[in-house]
């Protein structure tokens, strides 16, 4: 390959056309997920979960079904009239990040650069993160109501494994709290994954990125 | 060695076809040298792409503006895809917005042959391809399955649909045809029953009416057949008292071998019920009244607690009012369910006294208008209208009145006083009211307004500085101000209000917020579906223009003016993309042609006292007659294209003959208050019994409708009119037998208040015809004539209605012809004539005024002549007589037709025989049933002083005899001989009498 080629793809290469962002999934004929939501999505995720940067087509599959998810809790939020999270709750939970992971402002900054991110995203990240908390909890924890009956046979069936975790509490009423509030956690997940299936199962989806599909 | 080709010729292709992203190269910060779409030309308006396009020639390229744009174009609900590209150049970067656009209903039509039922409009409507939604493909097999689903239910099984689409890009509409193939319609045949149905099936099948009785052929499937099948089918079960029976057809299996379709009836007749009542009585029918088991055709337990509940009131009307109903279902056994209403009625007590303390603030009227409870009244109301529910209903009603005023805290007791004046069965009730005090607004703030100013708006508002603080009156100005705003172009305006205390005791502060939201504009107007009406005309109509504000109710105003151009059969108005967060909005406005021709065939009859043209001299009072009519229109809408109207009409009746063509020309020189109508008349009358009157006319006129309640016509008419079989020997000269032209201009200023034209309760109506008939305007004779009419309707109470109307009119020559006196120079057809079920029921139809009294050489017939003046007054007074639907009248007419207007009289007796200036008086009574068409009217007058005349009692043929025999006037049975008309007339017709 002569210096020609190496001009030719160089040439090429510069003067091509590329996609810089694009429509790529339409939800409903309302809402869209951009090819850079889904990117920016996978490198959030990634950093957080401290994974190494791929921009594989999986790991865009995966963050293409969570924006999904997110557009229903969007919606349900907007029509609900749920509260958002402040900037403020955002910047708390960035500062314990920068308490548990990095030493410096800059190693963070580094760090984030190197996922192709910056601090405005992940405290919008953040506050994404606590809104649908909130939202999880007060559009499904009034539904999940815990029976003493639930809680006895909670008891029974781990008593140990609850004995070992509360040190000194051993009757059923000294761990009801803790029971409960693992049930109730149960029971609010299980009601907010039924209500996104169910989401799931009457909207129209078009993926107009078929590698997503 | 061959040569082979530089490896870069292999590559470079390979380059150009896999699929580039940006994720290998990073534009970001470059400067973008230019930005382009893709196509070229955007659906969106220059102006929105401009505000919603954030990435700018000259400045450095940000990927989150690149995104921020994508979102913003979308959810203008333009696009249905949209990719940036990004391309060097030189040391910047070319940004290549690539769309793809969205396409919106425009026109749907439906073609082809299908068969009525269902409609076209139906299938339209089935469709659901609403004017101005979005377009997705999908659609298009939806409407095709509702369509296909709709024709079988209609027995068409072997209808096909093809749907047949055409864009255009320039609108982005897209144009839709539902060409629909009905195929052969299916017959019924024996249905499948099932289920428990307790009857024999061949009983089922006669109920349900699809087999055609005594030829035993089976009808052909509609829906609306089903359906009227099943219910048939269940009124069956119903008059066994089965009450709780279910019928519904849950298939319809077709046969294409016999275009058969075979219904599958699922039937479980349930028990038979039976209603009673314990312990206290009450009639089986009102039983049935009271409770709508037997209305609504099932007893489930909501309807027989709204029984108990309306029995409850019925007791309670009835004078006791601690009724207690309870009921209580029996479990079904032989076939039967009985359902007892255990009724306790209590004592029965009577409301004699309803008091109202504390209220100073309202009038107790005011109070008491609003109230169920009340007193005992004699007849009306023996017992008054009391009970527990009502009784706080009322403290209810009172303190929402008050919290309207301003009085936030306002309370209302009521007490309840049994044995009132020692009395066992009275019982009377003291509301006590604690006002409280009365907030006022100390000061009215509204914020938000910005791009509107709404200064005249805040002026009307009903919440002002130092006004009562009322919730009602914030809800009202809060509709003032948002309908203000959707009228400006502001569909997403908000309105919210706080209160805060203010200074002074019992004071709030008031501010409203509004928030306006975008403002939206109108880009273009677009029109689909005029296939044969000219454009010009539909402008000319519609009032919003491109770079208005968008309102709704201006769009539906126009929309609601084109439809009363009468040439469309529907109009669909709509916004193109109304969701869309663009400013600059395209218009619809949708047409679907009505019909070109369209028919009215009719046939009716007049009763009553009236005379047709006779040969028989003894009927000169008229008598009891029938007149068939029969009539048929024919209109041609839209004439030309230009919204006009072409129409014979033709009217045949033993009374009168009549064929008129009309061509009417609405919104004349665009004003759309103003019609100009050209017609050719001919008609032939022999509504009087003197004489046939022939009427050749060709007239124009034009209407104006200077406001809702006032119209003005100008009217030139140019006729001949002409007599024949006149029966009255004296009239039989040439002057009066002669065809006579006669040119008029006349006017016409009709002023109507009424409330309800057919039936007014209250209101007032006045008429004013005025006309001149002049050599000038080529008439041989030259008179004025006018004629005014002036009702009004006064309402007395809730059930009375006074009604009165005066009639005057006068006829004046202002020129003569040698030979002819005043009153005979005006043509017979031309005169008043007057009497009858719309001007005076003491008379026979036409019967009123002067009449024949023969000449010195001929004998008097009697026969009405006509006048020159009437004057005619009713006093009528309306009430309900049974029901909802009967009602009665009382009235007195009184007037006559005078020979002219310095004749008229209303003088109580006749002078003479030969004289008939004076005023008929006439009272009677009438029955009045309401219809739709307005109520159905039968009166029955009696004339205290009939007229008296001279006329002869044989035929024209034994007058003729007399004549040839010498024998005219000398001797017995052929001489005139007094007579009087009769005291009692009736009429029966439709409509009020005025």
């Amino acid at each position: 390959m002569g210096p020609r080629v190496i001009a030719l793809l160089l040439v090429g290469t510069l003067a091509q056309a590329v996609i810089i962002d694009r429509i790529a999934i339409v939800v409903n004929g309302k809402r869209i997920v951009k090819q850079s939501d889904i990117e920016r999505d996978v490198r959030a995720t990634e950093f957080l979960n401290r994974q190494p940067l791929n921009l594989g087509t999986a790991a865009k599959k995966e963050a293409a079904n969570r924006l999904i998810d997110q557009v229903f809790i969007r919606d349900e939020i907007q029509t609900g009239g749920y509260p958002q999270a402040t900037f403020e709750d955002a910047d708390r939970e960035l500062d314990k990040l920068k308490a548990d992971r990095f030493r410096t402002d800059a190693a963070l900054e580094r760090s984030l650069s190197n996922y192709g991110l910056t601090q405005l995203d992940l405290r919008y990240e953040f506050r994404w993160q606590l809104t649908v908390l909130h939202f999880v909890d007060l559009r499904f924890k009034p539904a999940a109501v815990v029976t003493d009956d639930e809680i006895q046979k909670y008891f029974d069936a781990h008593r140990t494994e609850l004995e070992r975790a509360n040190p000194g509490k051993t009757t059923l009423e000294e761990l009801r709290p803790q029971i409960e509030n693992t049930l109730s956690g149960e029971k609010v997940n299980q009601l907010f994954f039924s209500w996104l299936d169910e989401q799931h199962k009457q909207a129209k989806i078009q993926y107009l990125e078929e590698g997503l599909q | 060695m061959k040569n082979l080709p530089d490896p870069a010729f292999f590559l470079l292709p390979l380059f150009l076809l896999i699929a580039p992203t940006g994720r290998g190269q990073d534009f970001t910060g470059k400067t973008v040298i230019s930005v382009q779409y893709d196509p070229p030309r955007q659906p969106l308006d220059a102006r929105d792409l401009k505000n919603m396009v954030l990435v700018e020639a000259g400045q450095p390229l940000n990927t989150n503006q690149v995104a921020a744009t994508i979102d913003r174009l979308y959810t203008s609900g333009m696009y249905s895809n949209v990719a940036v590209d990004a391309e060097a150049s030189g040391a910047g970067v070319t940004i290549k917005f690539i769309t793809q656009s969205k396409l919106f209903i425009g026109h749907v039509q439906v073609n082809g042959k299908s068969s009525d039922p269902p409609s076209k409009a139906i299938i339209l409507s089935t469709a659901q391809l609403n004017l101005g939604a979005a377009f997705d493909q999908a659609m298009l097999a939806t409407a095709k399955q509702s369509i296909l689903d709709l024709m079988h239910e209609n027995g068409l099984f072997e209808a096909a649909v093809q749907t047949v689409t055409v864009a255009n890009p320039d609108t982005e509409q897209i144009g839709i045809t539902l060409n629909v193939t009905a195929g052969k319609r299916a017959r019924y045949q024996t249905p499948v029953i099932q289920g428990d149905t307790k009857l024999p099936n061949e009983t089922i099948i006669k109920a349900t009416g699809w087999r055609i009785r005594f030829i035993k052929r089976w009808r052909k499937v509609t829906e609306e057949l089903t359906d009227k099948g099943t219910a048939g089918v269940q009124k069956k079960y119903q008059k066994q008292n089965r009450l709780t029976a279910s019928v519904n057809v849950s298939a319809l299996d077709y046969d294409p071998g016999t275009n058969r379709a075979t219904p599958t009836l699922q039937i479980d007749a349930g028990p038979k019920i039976t209603l009673k009542a314990a312990e206290a009585k009450i009639s089986k029918g009102k039983l049935r009244t009271y409770v709508p088991v037997y209305e609504e055709g099932a007893a489930d337990n909501d309807l027989l607690t709204e029984g108990a509940r309306n029995i409850q009131s019925y007791f309670q009307s009835q004078g006791y009012p601690d009724a207690d109903i309870t009921f209580r279902r029996s479990e079904p056994s032989n076939d039967e369910e009985v359902i007892t209403f255990y009724i306790t009625k209590g004592e029965r007590r009577k409301l004699v006294k309803v008091d109202i303390e504390g209220a100073t603030y309202f009038q107790l009227d005011t109070l008491r208008e609003r109230m169920f409870l009340q007193p005992a009244k004699m007849l009306i109301l023996p017992h008054g209208r009391y009970s527990e529910a009502f009784r706080k209903k009322d403290a209810e009603a009172i303190e929402n009145l008050y919290q309207a005023n301003g009085f936030r805290d306002v309370n209302v007791t009521s007490t309840v006083v049994a044995n009132y004046k020692g009395k066992a069965s009275d019982l009377a009730v003291t509301y006590s009211v604690n006002q409280g005090p009365q907030w006022r607004i100390g000061k009215l703030t509204v914020e938000g307004q910005g791009q509107l100013k709404i200064d005249t708006v805040i002026q009307q508002l009903s919440c002002t500085n130092g006004q009562p603080y009322s919730e009602v009156d914030i809800a009202s100005d809060r509709n003032r101000i948002l309908e203000y705003y959707y009228s400006q172009g502001f569909p997403n305006a908000t309105f919210t209000y706080t209160t805060a205390p203010a200074g002074p005791a019992n004071t709030v502060n008031l501010t409203y917020y509004i928030t306006e939201g975008r403002r939206e504009y109108i880009r273009n107007i677009l029109l689909s579906g005029l296939l044969r009406t000219h454009r010009s005309i539909v402008d000319r109509k519609i009032k919003v223009k491109p770079g208005e504000p968008v309102s709704i109710e201006k769009i539906s105003s126009d929309a609601q003016s084109l439809s009363q151009l009468g040439v469309f059969a529907t109009i669909n108005s709509a916004v193109q993309d109304a969701d869309g967060t663009n400013q600059y909005k395209d218009v619809l406005f949708d047409f679907h042609e009505a019909a070109r021709y369209s028919y009215q065939i009719g046939v009716g009859a007049a009763i009553g006292t009236f005379g047709s043209t006779t040969t028989n001299l003894q009927q000169a009072g008229g008598s009891t007659g029938f007149s068939p009519r029969f009539s048929f229109n024919i209109n041609r809408l839209d004439f030309l294209g230009l919204g006009q109207t072409i129409s014979l009409q033709t009217l045949y009746s033993s009374l009168e003959n009549r064929a008129s063509l009309n061509y009417i020309v609405p919104n004349f020189l665009n004003s759309h208050n103003r019609t100009v109508t050209f017609s050719v008349l001919y008609d032939t009358t022999r509504d009087v019994a003197t004489f046939s009157a022939k009427r050749e006319q060709a007239s124009v006129q034009t209407s104006f409708r200077l406001s809702k309640p006032s119209t003005l016509l100008v009217r030139f008419d140019y006729r001949r009119v002409s007599t024949s079989n006149v029966v009255i020997p004296s009239l039989l000269i040439p002057q009066l037998l002669q065809p006579v032209r006669i040119g008029i201009i006349s006017t016409s200023y009709i002023q109507d208040h009424r409330d309800d034209p057919a039936n007014a309760h209250r209101g007032y109506w006045n008429t004013l015809d005025t006309g001149i008939a002049d050599g000038a305007l080529g008439s041989q004779r030259d008179f004025i004539r006018a004629l005014g009419r002036q009702a009004t309707y006064t309402p007395i109470g809730k059930n009375l209605v006074f009604a009165r109307q005066t009639q005057i009119g006068i006829i004046k020559p202002f020129n003569s012809i040698p030979g002819l006196s005043s009153e005979d120079y005006i043509p017979l057809p031309e005169r008043f004539f007057g009497g009858g079920p719309s001007s005076m029921r003491g008379f026979g139809y036409n019967e009123a005024g002067p009449r024949d009294i023969g000449t010195p050489t001929a004998g008097a017939t009697g026969f009405p002549l006509g006048g020159n003046a009437l004057f005619f007054n009713t006093f009528e007074l309306r009430f309900p007589l049974l029901g909802q639907n009967i009602g009665g009248v009382f009235f007195e007419d009184m007037g006559n037709v005078y020979t002219n207007f310095s004749n008229i009289s209303l003088a109580y007796h006749q002078s003479s025989n030969q004289n008939f200036n004076y005023a008929v008086q006439a009272p009677g009574f009438g029955i009045r049933y309401k219809t739709p068409l307005g109520p159905i009217r039968l009166d029955f007058a009696y004339a205290l002083n009939p007229s008296k005349y001279v006329g002869y009692s044989g035929t024209i043929q034994q007058l003729i005899t007399c004549s040839d025999n010498g024998q005219l006037n000398k001797v017995p049975g052929c001489t005139s001989e007094p007579q009087q008309l009769s005291h009692f007339t009736f009429s029966f017709s439709i409509g009020q009498a005025f």
